[in-house]
């Protein structure tokens, strides 16, 4: 063994939570290894958990693989990383350490309960991924409804582009959605975290969110600024109405540090609001006699009212910031004084100047400055007077705002000058909408050239002007100089631009650019210490929402500043992080609605008057646009889980982070994505809503789909009558780079048209494939039924293109059919059949780590060595290694931890836990003491239940001690709770109300366990699945319903008795059925990790139908590797080979068989502790095609053999293949799986000594599934001819001196004749018949009906037998390759494992047992139990092997004599419940309940 | 999936249907239940590979014996859904609820209290 053993660690890593992922992981764990689950999505379950049903049994795969999910979550030993990748593997096998990056779930996973009242509470629904966008879930929830591990999670993709292009970055998904929700008040409170003037710019803001709104790109943008408002003025109303207080006024600390603020305009009022929240003592300086700056002094009153913006100063004002009015900076007050009276200075004045015309006449009485008038006209003294017929200079918002307060003010009449055409106006184009309406001129493309008059205006000479802007966007006006016109004004008021007041500039001191402060764009930090400046008096003239971003971006800083930190880093702006593009909603498929617009006052209401213009959206308006978000960042952060949260497990800041692992192996089980679909253009996936892939169409099967199971069209939700699959899509082509076959699509495809059938009825069926590739056990017989019982079509064509025809959404498919004609067919739904392909994220892993992959970037594999990865200690199993169905792909999971531990087996047993309990509490003589706990389940339960009524309700049943409510019951201080009153009370017994038992109860019986009690003396009442969920209309019957299930429950627990499982002795050495391929490969397997096996094998020398195959498809060399084989079996220490030998009997059970070996008529015993059946199959034998008549007719085997013997002379022959000989007929009606691929190998064997030999392949299917179709593809470029034939037309064979094949082909419109110098037959691979019916009576193991032996479960056990401890491999299980016979083999012997390695195995005590006194012999049991448990003891009685019982009761039920039990699920047990559902009172229920507690216990 | 069912509807778990006995569900309508409904795997799917066809024999037979004594049928029936099928079972609930609501209350009940008794595996 190896020399560092000792550094070996007993942990692995496994690479997705697949099935494979699964299964490798319950393997390991179950063996003795710590493992780690590591899984990209979050949840384990993978591919499977999204499938409908499972061919060909047609299980429901939720129900197969939710048990297994739990079992691995349940295991100590497993610890599931979901969100997780594995990015790196340094040392070396047996000592790896492993980064694994996590990804941020944002719900704490020690938290979280799963109550899912973060997901009621969530306002956001985007499409679900897990069903394929077809339904919508909630950004925080669970990924499927089954999900293991049973947590939430959210799904968050940055930010949206409102919220990144937003100056302030407000959280404007985040209000909208709770606006959508109706938590207006939180809407604003969201608003205002980032900007305190929330009703303002509600109704003034630039919006360019709106511009940037992804919806703008399907109809128009959302109404964002509108919805602002909405919400604003709900505040207000309800202030108003008294609904909501006003806050409460805030003073600063004492001591608090203090900020001047110079002006009171948005960026100052922004600036003070935040520095006040951060704690610090404001003082704002204004110059004028009010705060509000341009919002006061700029924005006339018609849309701005000044109580509206009273209102947010006021807010301001509570927070603790003092008003300095009338005070001008630089002539009240010094700066000097200012930055000595206070810590740190902000300047955030605005620029006020109005901007000279410079032109003839412009100091003339009558020329108005915009800004001045407009200032004057907000002021309620110094309204200034207005003449009849006045002209406006100017194109932006400050000219239409003078403009419509000119006519307000008694203008007769008002004309505005534009140098802008009307659409390259910068006012916002609803303003000049509005203008226009009120009656207001607007003369586009002229400026002023001078002012008419003397001494006072008299008109105005324009001249035209010809373009504006230069070709870059700079302005840049031209004009026309002689093209005049002149208008007569008596007033002229000008509006083209703001400019800032130099005395201020040159007072304060500080570094200047031009007419502005100049202030570092980050910290906006000015060149005088402490000094801060930002808004207009840094940028120009903008916008209020800039002004406010530079606020907010001030007050930061200036924090920073004070503190002493760092003014650069950890900035609010480096939490900005825009969702990228390829992950914004798509727009294709989005329904198209109208934006809502809001109320306008009427244009005869407005004249004369400043009433507010706008009115705003209605509530019900509102709502309808709140619901037009697409929610483009999928979560909204309005945090509205996080108050939903009583267990507070949500946290939004949550980042990425990395693990290191140790351990000693690796196994890659990461599975594969669908092809993406839209890469196959022509058959219109993503532009069609009626073509479906067939991820999608399972989900729509699926009962827990988006449609529950209904089979509808996603454009119109009728139901389907025709349905259409196009196979291949993605597979076996090249044009989009997959030449492999997908293994699968052939009998998914089929079982979802067998499916789809019983959903609707006289379902029309069309499956249009290339070849069937129906090569699995039992499925070829599936695929006859669903021809001739369900009357499906199959065509075998590919289309070129489906078109939709326009009006019906119907789908037209262009295909040629079989009679080579071009033809098209009318469906109402197309599944495309997409094929495999492994996930981007392991490409990236493999590369990170070292493994190499193949062409198709799946893993590199050797067919001799399936499970061994490029890297040595690293393996791979599943899909991730060939496409590949669920049992080989379970079987190979299993093969791949067989590697790691026999890597790893002198490791095992190091790192595993083991849980020790307390000695258990003696309750055999005690009273019933109960305990009853009703959870709230947060609001899940309590909503609905009253559970306060509950524990009063049961309060007073016979037996109970103690009712309580707890908020949850499955929290650690619950159930600490418990363990307390448990040990108070002296209870006895316990039980819960709260949620299912299938997910609880372990947790529950565990606590009892750990305050002592036997965990059986546990009952549970589901209130919340069964009450408050499913009616939740009907609190009081709810609650009613809730009492009885409790207090049927407390019946129960009367009945309840300690039961102890009992343990195993394990023999821990194998036994192995069969000397061949799978029967070495799983005695070395066994013998590697140090296991004692017996092999043994009937004939005279190992190696079984492996002598009779001398290379693979892909040329490796067989007989070197039999041979290595053979003599490393040989050489086994730990082997003892037993030729020439046969079983003649076994008896005994897992854990302890004893087996009868028979040699030359001696016999001899041996025990074990598990037993692999590997005793392989048979060449079929055939008479057909002149077989032992012509010497020129051959089997395939026997044309390798010469080939390879150099005895097959190809050159110059004429050869004929036909396939499936005496096989897909009524007779074997299964297909042998490899023949196909040892035609193409002998074909390419005979092209390679002659390329020039004629070689015709008659075939029925090519079932070159996986990297075989790359073979298939070479043959045919060789030149191998393949000339299909149909089952009911056979081909003939004559031999009139020379042999000849006659056939009349599918594909051909004459018959064929082929001379041929040698015909081939495949015939295929057959049970052992006689041998397998003898086994399978000794071990009681069931065979089919083709004579293989039938596993535990097709899918999920595919290696085991039901009877446990009894596992199966090779072909004796059905035809298969030789790499999965290795896999297969490798796979029965790491289940094997699960059984050696343990000394002990422990015993379920919920076991049926029989009351020796009562029981009359009758034998029912022995023939009812599925698994073999009862048997007849030596007085001739029925007793249970507890070690074989698997706890259903059906023998309990059997009995006649009623001398049956099954622990735990008494008759009494279940009558009590009975009883006390119908009781009107309580005292006679449990008249029949033991008095005390029987001492019973389960122990065999 | 929280669909909704009438809540005169309790539930009673067992490993299997397989364990059901034919006394529980003469007991149960003895005592008073209107209707009682077994609810399996599907057929094929038992996890215990054949319990839900043991059941579907006992529930088959008891139906006999409840025609015997002149009680209806449709009173006692099995279904076979899968664990993915919450909303079929809902439809099942229902339709049972109103089967048994159209034949009256259960002769043998003395109160008059209308319940339903169900068992699912």
């Amino acid at each position: 063994m190896d020399k560092d053993n000792n550094k070996k660690i007993g942990a692995v890593l496994v690479q997705g939570g697949g099935i494979a992922g699964v299964q490798a992981s319950l393997d390991l764990a179950n063996s003795g290894f710590k493992v780690y689950l590591v899984e990209r999505d979050a949840a384990i379950g993978g591919m499977m958990s999204h499938l409908d049903k499972t061919f060909p049994t047609g299980d429901c795969a939720t129900c197969i693989v939710s048990p297994k999910l739990v079992e691995c979550a349940r295991n100590l030993n497993i610890e599931i990383l979901t969100l997780s990748e594995l990015v790196g593997l340094e040392g070396e096998p047996g000592n790896f350490k492993a980064t694994v990056k996590r990804y941020p779930r944002y719900v704490d996973e020690e938290k979280c309960t799963g109550c899912s009242e973060c997901t009621q509470a969530c306002p956001v629904e985007v499409p679900d991924n897990f069903d394929r966008n077809m339904g919508k879930r909630k950004a925080i929830a669970k990924h499927y409804a089954q999900a293991t591990p049973n947590i939430f999670g959210i799904l968050k993709i940055g930010h949206a582009p409102c919220k990144t292009t937003c100056p302030a970055n407000i959280n404007v998904q985040g209000y909208v959605q709770l606006i959508k929700k109706k938590e207006y008040i939180k809407a604003v409170n969201l608003i205002r975290e980032r900007n305190p003037l929330s009703a303002i710019c509600g109704r003034v803001c630039t919006h360019p969110c709106e511009a940037a709104c992804t919806r703008s790109n399907a109809d128009e943008p959302v109404a964002i600024r509108l919805l602002k408002r909405f919400a604003s003025d709900k505040e207000i109303e309800m202030i108003e109405s008294g609904e909501l207080a006003l806050p409460k006024e805030r003073t600063p600390a004492p001591n608090a540090k203090k900020v001047a603020v110079i002006g009171a305009g948005p960026a100052g009022l922004t600036a003070a609001s935040d520095l006040a929240e951060r704690g610090f003592a404001v003082t704002v300086y204004e110059a004028l006699s009010a705060a509000g700056g341009m919002l006061r002094w700029g924005i006339p009153e018609y849309r701005l009212p000044k109580k509206i913006l009273d209102y947010e100063i006021e807010l301001i004002r509570r927070k603790g910031v003092t008003f300095v009015f009338n005070c001008r900076v630089g002539k009240d007050i010094s700066i000097g004084q200012l930055c000595k009276d206070n810590d740190a200075v902000f300047i955030g004045v605005g620029v006020n100047e109005g901007r000279p015309l410079g032109v003839e006449g412009e100091n003339m009485q009558g020329v108005l400055q915009g800004v001045e008038f407009l200032r004057r006209a907000g002021s309620t003294d110094s309204k200034p007077e207005v003449k009849d017929k006045v002209v406006v200079i100017g194109g932006g918002n400050v000219a239409v705002d003078v403009a419509r307060t000119a006519l307000r003010l008694g203008a007769k009449s008002v004309e505005m000058i534009s140098l802008e055409q009307r659409h390259e106006m910068p006012a916002y184009k609803e303003e000049v909408e509005a203008t226009l309406k009120e009656g207001i001129k607007i003369r586009n493309g002229w400026g002023p050239r001078r002012i008419l008059g003397n001494g006072s205006v008299t008109g105005i000479e324009l001249k035209r002007c010809t373009s504006v802007f230069s070709y870059d966007g700079r302005f840049n006006p031209v004009y026309a100089e002689h093209d005049r016109i002149s208008l007569d004004a008596e007033q002229i008021i000008t509006a083209i631009g703001q400019t800032s007041d130099g005395r201020f500039l040159e007072h304060i001191g500080a570094q200047t650019a031009g007419r502005y402060f100049k202030a570092d764009p980050v910290t906006l930090q000015t060149s005088l210490d402490g000094v801060f400046a930002g808004g207009d008096t840094v940028s120009g003239p903008a916008s209020v929402i800039e002004a406010v971003a530079a606020g907010k971006r001030a007050a930061e800083s200036i924090e920073q500043y004070l503190n002493g930190g760092n003014l650069r880093s950890g900035r609010f702006e480096e939490t900005i992080r825009p969702v990228p593009e390829e992950l914004l909603p798509s727009i294709n498929n989005i329904e198209k609605k109208s934006r809502q617009q809001s109320c306008e006052l009427p244009v005869a209401e407005r004249a004369c008057n400043f009433h507010e213009v706008e009115i705003g959206l209605t509530e019900e308006a509102a709502l309808a646009e709140a619901q037009r978000c697409l929610n483009c960042a999928l979560c909204s952060e309005c945090k509205e889980c996080i108050e939903a949260c009583e267990q507070n497990a949500v946290d939004h800041a949550m980042r990425e982070r990395t693990v290191e692992l140790e351990v000693g192996s690796v196994v890659l089980t990461a599975g594969f994505e669908e092809f993406d679909a839209t890469r196959k253009g022509e058959f219109g996936w993503g532009r069609y809503r009626n073509v479906v892939t067939s991820v999608q169409f399972e989900r729509m099967l699926s009962a827990a789909g988006p449609f529950q199971g209904h089979v509808v069209r996603l454009s119109d939700g009728r139901e389907t009558r025709n349905i259409a699959w196009i196979q291949c899509v993605g597979s076996r082509d090249s044009s989009c780079g997959n030449e492999y076959c997908s293994s699968v699509c052939c009998m998914a495809a089929t079982k979802q048209a067998m499916v789809a059938a019983d959903h609707v009825d006289r379902l029309d069926a069309t499956i249009f494939y290339m070849d069937i590739r129906a090569y699995g056990k039992d499925f070829d017989q599936y695929y006859e039924r669903a021809k001739s019982q369900k009357g499906i079509h199959y065509v075998k064509s590919i289309p070129s293109r489906i078109v939709q025809m326009p009006g019906t959404d119907n789908l037209r498919v262009r295909f040629v059919d079989e009679d080579r004609e071009l033809k098209e067919q009318k469906f109402d739904l197309v599944v495309l059949s997409v094929g495999m392909e492994p996930s981007a994220s392991i490409v990236d892993c493999a590369a990170k780590i070292g493994v190499e992959l193949n062409d198709y970037k799946f893993c590199a594999t050797k067919r001799l060595l399936p499970l061994s990865t490029s890297k040595p200690g690293v393996f791979v199993g599943g899909a991730f290694q060939e496409p590949k169905d669920i049992p080989e792909t379970v079987t190979q999971a299993s093969a791949a931890a067989s590697m790691a531990m026999e890597m790893l087996a002198s490791a095992r047993n190091t790192l595993i836990t083991k849980k020790s309990y307390p000695d258990e509490h003696d309750v055999t003589d005690e009273e019933p003491q109960i305990g009853v706990f009703v959870c709230h389940c947060g609001m899940n339960i309590a909503s609905v239940v009253d559970v306060e009524r509950v524990v009063e309700g049961v309060r007073n049943q016979p037996g109970v001690i103690t009712a309580t409510h707890t908020m949850f019951t499955c929290s650690d201080t619950s159930l600490s709770n418990i363990k307390d009153m448990i040990h108070e009370h002296r209870l006895n017994r316990v039980v819960v109300a709260s949620c299912t038992p299938r997910t609880h109860e372990p947790l529950f019986r565990e606590t009892l366990r750990e305050a002592g009690l036997n965990p059986y003396l546990f009952e549970m009442a589901n209130i919340r699945d069964q009450c408050s969920w499913v009616h939740s209309s009907e609190p009081d019957a709810a609650t009613d319903k809730a009492v009885e299930l409790v207090k049927m429950a407390i019946a129960r627990a009367h009945f309840l008795s300690p039961l102890e499982g009992s343990t195993l002795a394990v023999d821990q050495k194998g036994l192995v059925i069969g000397g061949g391929l799978a029967g070495m490969t799983a005695a070395l397997t066994l013998a590697e990790q140090g296991f004692e096996v017996h092999l043994v094998e009937c004939s005279e020398r190992l190696g079984g139908h492996l002598h009779n195959i001398y290379r693979t498809l892909e040329g490796d060399d067989i007989s070197g590797f039999t041979n290595d084989l053979i003599s490393r079996v040989k050489n086994h220490p730990k082997i003892e080979l037993h030729l020439e030998t046969e079983v003649a009997g076994v008896s005994g059970h897992i854990g302890k068989f004893t087996t009868t070996l028979s040699k030359n008529r001696q016999t001899s015993e041996v025990t074990s502790g598990a037993i692999i059946v590997a005793t392989g199959g048979k060449e079929a034998q055939t008479s057909e095609f002149l077989y032992g008549t012509s010497d020129n007719v051959i089997t395939q085997v026997e044309l390798e053999k010469r080939l390879c013997e150099g005895a097959y002379q190809a050159k110059g022959q004429n050869v004929v293949m036909i396939q499936c000989v005496g096989s897909r007929n009524k007779e074997r009606p299964y297909c042998s799986r490899i023949c196909c691929s040892m035609a193409i190998k002998n074909a390419l064997g005979i092209k390679k000594q002659d390329p020039d030999a004629n070689i015709f392949v008659l075939y029925m299917d090519v079932r070159t599934y996986g990297f075989r179709e790359l073979y298939y593809k070479q043959a045919r470029q060789a030149g191998v001819v393949f000339i299909r034939y149909s089952p009911d037309a056979k081909p003939v064979i004559y031999d009139d001196n020379g042999l000849t094949v006659a056939l009349k082909s599918p594909d051909f419109p004459e018959p064929i004749k082929i001379e041929a110098d040698t015909v081939v037959l495949s015939t295929g691979i057959d049970a052992d018949l006689e041998n397998n019916k003898r086994i399978s009576n000794m071990l009681k193991v069931p065979l089919n009906e083709d004579g293989f032996y039938v596993e535990a479960h097709t899918k999920l056990r595919p290696v085991d037998f039901a009877t446990e401890g009894i596992y199966l491999c090779g072909l004796a299980h059905s035809p298969k390759f030789i790499d999965e016979n290795i896999s297969q083999a490798r796979a029965a012997a790491a289940r094997a494992a699960t059984v050696l390695s343990k000394t002990y195995l422990d015993v379920s005590a919920q076991v049926s047992y029989v009351d020796q006194e009562k029981c009359i012999s009758c034998m029912t049991c022995v023939k009812v139990c599925p698994y073999n448990a009862p048997f007849c003891n030596k007085d001739g009685k029925g007793q249970i092997e507890a070690a074989m019982c698997m706890g259903c009761g059906i023998c309990a039920s059997e009995c006649p004599a009623r001398a049956i039990q099954l622990h735990h699920f008494e008759t009494d047990q279940f009558m009590v419940m009975i009883r006390q559902l119908f009781a009107d009172g309580n005292g006679e229920i449990l008249a029949r309940a033991p008095a005390k507690i029987k001492g019973i216990t389960g122990k065999a | 999936m929280r669909i909704q069912y009438p809540p005169n509807v309790h539930i009673i778990r067992t490993p299997c249907t397989g364990r059901l006995e034919t006394e529980y569900f003469m007991r149960a309508i003895e005592n008073g239940a209107d209707g009682v409904l077994i609810a399996g795997c599907l057929e094929g799917g038992c996890h215990f590979i054949e319990g839900n066809l043991c059941a579907k024999r006992r529930v088959n037979y008891t139906r006999e014996m409840l025609a015997e004594i002149g009680l209806e049928k449709e009173r006692l029936r099995m279904v076979n859904v899968s664990a993915a099928m919450a909303r079929p079972l809902a439809d099942i609930i229902i339709d049972m609820v109103e089967t048994v609501r159209k034949l009256g209350p259960n002769p043998l009940r003395q109160s008059d209290t209308s319940r339903k008794l169900e068992t699912v595996s």
